[in-house]
């Protein structure tokens, strides 16, 4: 069960390589600043499945949500001349670091309970 | 029990959706990065010492420029300087300044307009034959000495190349790729102006076995380019700048 998002993962970037799918060079900072805010969302579901209160409606409108509102905050920042993308970098950034430190502790403790109760 | 498996289901779906969509952006600005690292390595190949030797070309056109500012701003000031002196003499005698002048234009130190010719003195600029000497193809300071040394025995009454004023004490000289005329590098094409009488100049410059014949005919073992004199009804050189071999003006 685990597996099956890590397969659709390798899916996705089998995909993206034998389709000749390229996006304009000029956005690809978006791209970039969309695939962060997508990582953070993506370690967030990890880790509210493991807390248990995984909700998949909130997790995609979330993804969807985030990956677009960070790439249109870039926009904005290019077309003001002010650097918002350093912002979403940051925020998804710390979140990103957060989230993977939330899965850690979760995992250490789970791993934990056999110990406590023998 | 339905209930959790049917969660958990859901939890697959979207994970395993959202995976799919990550990777594929993921594969796509990996892509993108593979592209913009593949120009950026082809464009440095020939950059750094073309660029390094660019700045420096253009530093020393800027350094150029500031001088030939300064020349200019000095030459004025001269000028000045002159019309000033010019004044002192008109108060003392006529013949004098008019001997003044005319010894300015003998030194060459006053720019002159009169008819006189000009033309083109350059290096071959066909294939050389692998077997002939480079040398008999390119303009030598001995070249410039003998056109100068012609036009002055034609009667020339100033003589300038590239704008080089050649005076009682100009030497010309080579400096490898260049020559030095007053001191100045100057280098190819070398454009001749000479002031004095057009048609005994060019009789002179074109004569059999004239100096144009032995600097650009192959029998005579030499290759130049030399565009025919052309007469020209006025013609200004410039006055000489520098000092006189360490004799101030």
């Amino acid at each position: 069960m685990i597996w099956i998002p890590v397969i659709g993962l390798v899916l996705g970037v089998l995909l993206g390589f034998s389709f000749n799918l390229y996006i304009p060079l000029q956005y690809s900072s978006y791209l970039s600043i969309a695939i962060l805010a997508a990582l953070d969302t993506v370690f967030g579901g990890i880790r509210a499945s493991l807390e248990k209160h995984f909700d998949s409606s909130v997790f995609i409108s979330g993804f969807f949500f985030n990956t677009l509102l960070a790439a249109l905050l870039a926009f904005i920042g290019v077309q003001l001349g002010v650097d918002l993308y350093l912002a979403a970098v940051f925020a998804f950034g710390v979140r990103l670091f957060n989230n993977l430190a939330s899965i850690r502790r979760l995992i250490v403790n789970r791993s934990r309970p056999h110990e406590k109760n023998s | 029990m339905p209930f959790k498996t049917d969660k958990r289901m859901r939890l697959t779906v979207s994970l395993t959706m959202i995976s799919v969509i990550l990777g594929l952006m993921l594969s796509m600005q990996y892509k993108n990065m593979r592209v913009t690292a593949d120009a950026q390595a082809k464009l440095p190949q020939t950059d750094p010492k073309a660029q390094y030797t660019a700045e420096q070309l253009d530093r020393i056109k800027d350094e150029n420029k500031g001088l030939e500012e300064d020349i200019e701003k000095l030459n004025k000031q001269l000028h000045g300087l002159e019309k000033q002196a010019g004044d002192v003499d008109k108060n003392l005698a006529p013949e004098i300044r008019d001997d003044l002048t005319k010894y300015k234009i003998m030194a060459g130190l006053l720019a002159v307009k009169g008819p006189g010719i000009t033309f083109t003195v350059d290096d071959n600029k066909k294939d050389i034959p692998a077997d002939k000497d480079v040398l008999l193809y390119i303009t030598h300071d001995s070249d410039l000495r003998m056109i100068v040394n012609e036009l002055l025995i034609a009667g020339a009454e100033a003589v300038s190349i590239n704008g080089q004023r050649i005076t009682t004490t100009t030497g010309i000289v080579c400096i490898g790729t260049m020559v030095k005329v007053n001191n100045q590098r100057i280098t190819t094409p070398f454009v001749f102006n000479a002031i004095g009488d057009p048609k005994n100049m060019i009789n002179a410059l074109e004569t059999r076995g004239g100096v144009i014949e032995v600097l650009t005919r192959p029998e005579n073992g030499r290759y130049l380019t030399i565009t025919p004199p052309k007469q020209s009804p006025s013609i200004t050189i410039p006055g000489y700048a520098g000092d006189f071999n360490g004799l101030k003006k």
